[in-house]
């Protein structure tokens, strides 16, 4: 009982947050019309509404929801790579047009996601609600994917010049890390993954909006 | 029991074999590779010793000593495993033959891991030749493993897989030595694996016989 009101409590509010974040992009993108400041803007609210995310891990390694930790880790951390490790610390990148594409498409997954886990605790999903969690991520998931391909690529001239989070020989562990070469592998990384996911997704299309279509069918018999 | 180390020996020879080769490139091609001027220092000499001679270690052992319960390994399984001893060995290889390599800052390191390789590869050989002398030829039969004549066997009394803690203990020695991070991962990515398979092993055993000592662990003395 606890943890549905814990588990409340969280997706509901981090459905807010991401609404702020939404909020804010798109106000700013109606003020000035074009990119710039667009994550200057909305980058606290974020910041905290996608680190928040990290208990989402917790909660599935405790057992506190029905999802493999693994597959949870994996999605948080693409968020975390693209949104503390890439678009953070390159300036020179935030104001470019892909950025508000990428948060906007982020923002929208979310917010749509978060109300649906919150509202299925209660079990008071409304069809609607269910068919948008599994029908947004038919274009959702291309644009996301584009806007955080396109982030990555657009730092690497700033990442190669500056040597930022690279390591070079001699050291006393004898270790080198090339971050535009681990940025460009982590690139292709999103190759196998991407049709892998996006098939997962449609397939619990299918399923769940063919039960879901039957549940209405029987609470109005 | 059955574990991704039984395998058909042409498997084995390309998982054991193969660290060998990558290893040697950066050994011995460091002019094209690296554009490396000098020769090697006397660390990377005995470096390249430990590690291909654990290696060689690794596929005379399972040409003579290993009594396998499956014939072939599925093709995913060597391909996995290829992969990943194949690739760690380059990539410790190439920092360890690097020229701007740089062997630990204390003399006494140096000795303190060339000795506990050394005692760790011993005590491994020895723990494989007690489990080939405990299965007679043939035979499926399965015993409590026990210590023999070989003081390096004394381990069996606290562990279940006394092979696994002294080949931990032979990496840990190999990451001193060179003190390459590299070296240090494989330690640790290796023996949390070899953790998983001695806890299996060892979960068998306990099921297997009713009399199994109840002070032994599965890999680490007194802890797990």
């Amino acid at each position: 009982m606890l943890s549905k009101i814990y588990l409340l409590l969280y997706n509901c509010c981090l459905a807010c947050g991401w609404n702020i974040v939404l909020y804010q992009a798109v106000e700013e993108l109606c003020n000035s019309r074009n990119p710039t400041y667009v994550y200057e803007k909305c980058k606290v609210a974020l910041k905290i509404s996608q680190t928040l995310a990290l208990l989402e891990i917790v909660h599935a390694a405790v057992g506190l929801v029905r999802s493999s930790p693994v597959t949870t880790f994996i999605q948080v951390q693409s968020r975390l790579v693209v949104l503390w490790l890439v678009l953070d610390p390159v300036s020179e990148a935030q104001g470019n047009s892909n950025v508000p594409m990428m948060i906007i498409a982020w923002c929208v997954a979310e917010i749509v996601r978060y109300w649906y886990y919150a509202l299925s605790l209660v079990d008071k999903v409304p069809y609607v609600l269910t068919w948008c969690r599994y029908t947004f991520f038919t274009f959702l998931y291309p644009i996301g994917v584009s806007g955080e391909l396109l982030t990555i690529y657009s730092v690497l001239p700033v990442v190669t010049a500056t040597g930022m989070f690279s390591l070079e020989l001699p050291n006393k562990w004898n270790v080198s890390f090339h971050y535009p070469i681990f940025l460009m592998l982590y690139m292709a990384g999103y190759v196998p993954y991407l049709p892998k996911l996006y098939m997962h997704m449609i397939k619990q299309r299918g399923k769940m909006l063919g039960k879901a279509a039957a549940d209405g069918e029987k609470k109005s018999n | 029991v059955v574990s991704t180390q039984s395998s058909g020996s042409s498997g084995i020879n390309a998982e054991y074999g193969g660290p060998i080769f990558t290893y040697l490139i950066f050994y011995l091609a460091r002019g094209p590779i690296y554009g490396a001027k000098g020769a090697t220092t006397d660390v990377q000499n005995v470096a390249c010793a430990m590690y291909v001679g654990h290696y060689v270690k690794r596929v005379l052992e399972t040409m003579f000593i290993h009594r396998f319960s499956k014939a072939t390994m599925p093709i995913g399984n060597l391909f996995k495993n290829c992969t990943y001893y194949w690739g760690f060995s380059a990539f410790i290889s190439y920092f360890v033959n690097h020229p701007l390599y740089t062997p630990p800052a204390c003399n006494l390191c140096l000795y303190i891991g060339l000795g506990t390789y050394l005692f760790g590869e011993l005590g491994n050989f020895s723990c494989h030749l007690a489990f080939m002398k405990m299965r007679p030829p043939g035979t499926r039969t399965r015993v409590i493993p026990m210590p023999n004549s070989n003081p390096f066997t004394l381990l069996f009394h606290l562990v279940s897989c006394p092979n696994y803690t002294y080949e931990a203990i032979s990496w840990l020695g190999f990451s001193i030595f060179t003190s390459v991070f590299y070296a240090a991962l494989f330690t640790v990515v290796g023996g949390g694996q070899m953790l998983q398979w001695a806890l299996g092993k060892h979960k068998n055993y306990k099921k297997e016989f009713e009399k199994y000592p109840k002070g032994r662990k599965a890999m680490i003395p007194f802890i797990l």
